[in-house]
């Protein structure tokens, strides 16, 4: 769908790559019809459709350096791309048949073999691409930066401790330990610490520095309600016990397996669960409290939905290590493979 | 109350481009895995170990040993070894190559130099019809039918003289297939031989006459030689009382015993190279049985007969002498022999004898006088070889009854030798009595796929390439004595060419 909306982007690098796929087999057969024997990568079509084929994985392969050189403004970002796809794919039937059809020996069995790898991760890499933001767009209105997620989180707990205060003041005693916030949260609100050694010490940083104070996000409550004394101790409870924990470090990963922050355990590890757990805090509190627990249940929400991002996330950037280290590989083995292919050729 | 954009924004760090992204990390240090691999594994490649994974593929079988010790055996770095290859057909870089195997391992002859232009010589290299790295079973001289057809496809264009003008690009009966054997449109040889006499029971003059033998009027020695015998005790001869394989094949003795009615199977996954022809007919062996010459030694030119009469007369002398005089002693039957009485009669007995061998009824029965006074009769010229230019295998063709491929020589005649007239039938003696390549086409079919599908064989069986009857590198032809050679052979006749 999103090929035939950008048809007009992607049309010229699809034309150009089916040109060189067709006039090369065309040439390569001509030539074997010629001379009588199937052409190899040493024959004159072989080598320079072999050279075509090279040129583009260097091309290919250009991607890395143009986006550190991305101050130069080297064409668009787009084209960049579109290139990469379909001249990329063209490297496969290039390379096939400039090798005459044939894998040849092991060296050159790996090669044609690591093409197609880098070639079947690219285009996985490239339905990634397109399946998943569109996927992200639609189910994860919560989402954000997600490198963010931590801090957010974050700031979502502290918001959410300040709407419990104002509306059945602090946690009562007793009741289990929160979490301490206080670095993240100075951290956040601009104020530095800076280590030197076993030394700390507090440190004002000069400049425009951006402020992410929770203390300054804006709490909507509405005070007609009357909350009950009762409801608090049993919100606080929960929210100090369940909620809180699964806002800041939401469904158990392995990171968090290993700090011991597992949240596998959680009653509310999933939607469903969460839905029926908060439903169950609602029936054991008054109609008053609904409204705090409608948004406690929110934000747990929200952060389910920034584990599915950051699931997401890893679908969608994770392939790229794997292309990459397998295009470099690529890259570094073609060169011996020109060297020894023109030395026994 | 959902938070709008600009709630959502204030949250969030606006260098957080600049902070850690382990995606970013893992690429990072993915790609430079994958450098660090690609320099490890390559600087392996310029190894004499990591050599062998540029290799295509094993060495054949000759070659086979240099799989382990490196490319320059036989490549030369930066010299292109494949002819197609960018500046291989360079005549140059041909010649380079070439000299890694002619000279140094090989002695080969060129391309027919004598009867090929230079310029087509000195474009052609070794790997270009003989291809390695396609394993150890390939054999080298399994050469490609493109590669033939290369030249004898337009041979005029190649050679110098080209008698054979016609070209030649598969082994199809369509205008640019295979022609027809040519060396089997004339029976050079000149004995008078009726097969189909040979295989009446009996071997009467015509069919049922009174002379057909029966096992007690041969000689003792030969009957068990000729023991088959038809249900009319009648001598019924088989192809091997005559034609012998020139390697015995243990367990298979019998295949040309075979006759055309009965059903016996045949050893059809059998197959021997090693079997290739049979040997030519002797008289001593074949043909003494029935026409025997009374002692004279047979293949000898007329003074060598004479001699050997003469050697042979006066023991016959002897005998008949002492036959005749049973009480005479030794020294007195030798006394009358020496007499000039009996030198006269010996005389007219080798008079008579030479009568006998210039009529026609003796030697000239089978053969035709000779035009040579020395000699009594004209050479046989009998071919060992009939197919001359290619190297026909009996033993690949087990599974065949002779019949099928020599149906002359059964053919049912009621024809009458007449000696006296000295008249054959059209195919009694002067036909080749070998099927054309028209029988070949029946099972060596040109299409692989076709030919499996039509006997359900494995697509190598019965191919038809060149290479399966020809060979190459034998120039002048025909020096070997007719024989395509092997590179043995091949090899065998330039060192016997060098010897003095």
């Amino acid at each position: 769908m999103l090929l035939v909306r950008k048809l007009k982007l992607h049309i010229g690098s699809i034309v150009l790559a089916v040109l060189l796929i067709v006039g090369g087999a065309v040439w390569q057969a001509w030539f074997s019809h010629q001379s009588g024997r199937a052409a190899s990568g040493s024959s004159v079509p072989g080598l320079i459709i072999g050279i075509v084929a090279a040129s583009i994985i260097l091309f290919e392969l250009l991607l890395w350096p143009r986006k550190k050189l991305r101050r130069w403004k080297l064409f668009p970002t787009k084209y960049w791309m579109v290139a990469h796809i379909w001249l990329g794919l063209a490297t496969g039937p290039l390379a096939y048949i400039h090798a005459g059809y044939r894998l040849g020996g092991t060296f050159s069995s790996t090669l044609m073999g690591l093409l197609f790898f880098v070639l079947v991760s690219g285009v996985y890499g490239w339905v990634m691409q397109i399946v998943i933001p569109k996927w992200m767009l639609g189910n994860l209105p919560f989402e954000t930066i997600a490198c963010q997620i931590d801090d957010v989180s974050v700031q979502a707990a502290l918001n959410a401790r300040r709407m419990l205060t104002v509306a059945y003041g602090p946690k009562p005693d007793g009741l289990m330990k929160l979490a301490n916030l206080d670095a993240q949260s100075a951290e956040m609100s601009g104020t530095v610490t800076i280590r030197e050694g076993q030394n700390e010490r507090k440190a004002i940083v000069i400049g425009a520095v951006q402020r992410r104070d929770a203390s300054r996000s804006r709490i909507e409550i509405n005070t007609d309600n009357e909350f009950n004394a009762g409801d608090g101790k049993e919100i606080w409870k929960q929210y100090a016990a369940v909620i809180e924990p699964f806002m800041l470090h939401g469904v158990s990963t392995l990171e968090k397996a290993m700090e011991g922050r597992s949240q596998k355990n959680s009653p509310v590890r999933s939607r469903q669960k969460t839905s029926d757990w908060f439903a169950l805090l609602r029936s054991s509190c008054s109609a008053s409290a609904r409204p705090m627990i409608d948004r406690l249940e929110e934000l747990t929400v929200q952060r389910h939905q920034y584990d599915s991002q950051r699931r997401a996330h890893a679908w969608l950037h994770g392939w790229i290590a794997v292309h990459a280290s397998a295009s470099v590989l690529l890259g570094v083995l073609l060169v011996t493979h020109i060297i020894l292919a023109l030395k026994y050729m | 109350m959902q938070e709008n954009g600009r709630q959502r924004a204030a949250k969030i760090d606006r260098s957080y481009h600049a902070s850690f992204d382990r995606f970013i990390h893992r690429k990072r240090w993915m790609g430079f895995l994958g450098l660090v691999l690609g320099l490890i594994y390559s600087a392996w490649m310029f190894s004499s170990k990591g050599a062998l994974h540029v290799s295509t593929g094993d060495l054949s079988q000759p070659h086979f040993a240099w799989n382990k010790t490196g490319c320059e055996q036989c490549h030369i770095s930066y010299v292109p070894i494949r002819k197609d290859a960018w500046s291989g057909g360079d005549t140059h870089n041909i010649a380079l190559n070439n000299q890694k195997c002619n000279g140094q391992c090989h002695s080969v002859t060129g391309h027919f130099e004598l009867q090929t232009k230079g310029e087509v010589v000195a474009s052609e290299s070794c790997s270009t019809c003989h291809r390695e790295h396609l394993g150890f079973a390939r054999s080298l001289v399994d050469v490609a039918d493109t590669d033939c057809v290369r030249c004898h496809a337009n041979m005029p264009a190649v050679a110098l003289q080209s008698q054979r003008t016609k070209p030649v690009k598969n082994f199809s009966d369509t205008k640019d297939g295979h022609p027809a054997f040519a060396s089997l449109k004339k029976d050079p040889g000149t004995i008078r031989f009726s097969h189909s006499q040979h295989m009446r029971p009996g071997q009467p003059k015509s069919p049922g006459g009174a002379d057909a033998k029966k096992p007690e009027m041969i000689s003792d020695q030969f009957r068990d030689r000729y023991n088959n015998v038809t249900e009319d005790n009648l001598i019924q001869l088989q192809c091997s009382d005559c034609h012998e394989r020139d390697i015995a094949l243990k367990g298979y003795e019998s295949l040309e015993s075979l006759s055309e009615n009965k059903q016996e199977s045949l050893p059809v996954a059998i197959q021997s190279s090693a079997h290739r022809l049979y040997q030519p007919v002797e008289f001593e062996k074949h043909c003494i049985a029935c026409h025997d010459l009374d002692g004279v030694p047979h293949g000898l030119n007329l003074d060598q007969t004479r001699q050997a009469v003469n050697k042979m007369l006066p023991v016959e002398t002897l005998e008949y002498l002492k036959n005749r005089n049973p009480k005479m002693d030794a020294e007195a039957l030798t006394k009358q022999a020496m007499s000039k009485d009996y030198q006269e009669e010996i005389d007219g007995y080798i008079r008579r004898l030479e009568t006998l061998l210039n009529n026609g009824t003796a030697c000239l029965k089978c053969h035709q006088k000779s035009e040579d006074s020395k000699s009594i009769v004209a050479p046989s010229n009998i071919k060992k070889k009939w197919l001359q230019d290619a190297s026909f295998t009996h033993g690949a063709h087990l599974m065949m009854r002779c019949q099928e491929c020599h149906a002359g020589a059964y053919e049912k005649s009621d024809h009458v030798f007449d000696w006296e007239q000295n008249n054959f039938s059209e195919n009694e003696a002067s036909s080749v009595m070998i099927s054309g390549i028209e029988k070949c086409r029946e099972c060596h079919i040109q299409d692989p796929e076709e030919r499996s599908r039509m006997f359900g064989t494995e697509k190598r069986v019965a191919s038809a390439d060149c290479v399966d009857c020809h060979r190459y590198h034998i120039d002048p032809p025909k020096k070997s004595g007719g024989e395509a050679a092997s590179i043995r052979e091949l090899h065998r006749y330039l060192v016997s060419e060098k010897t003095p």
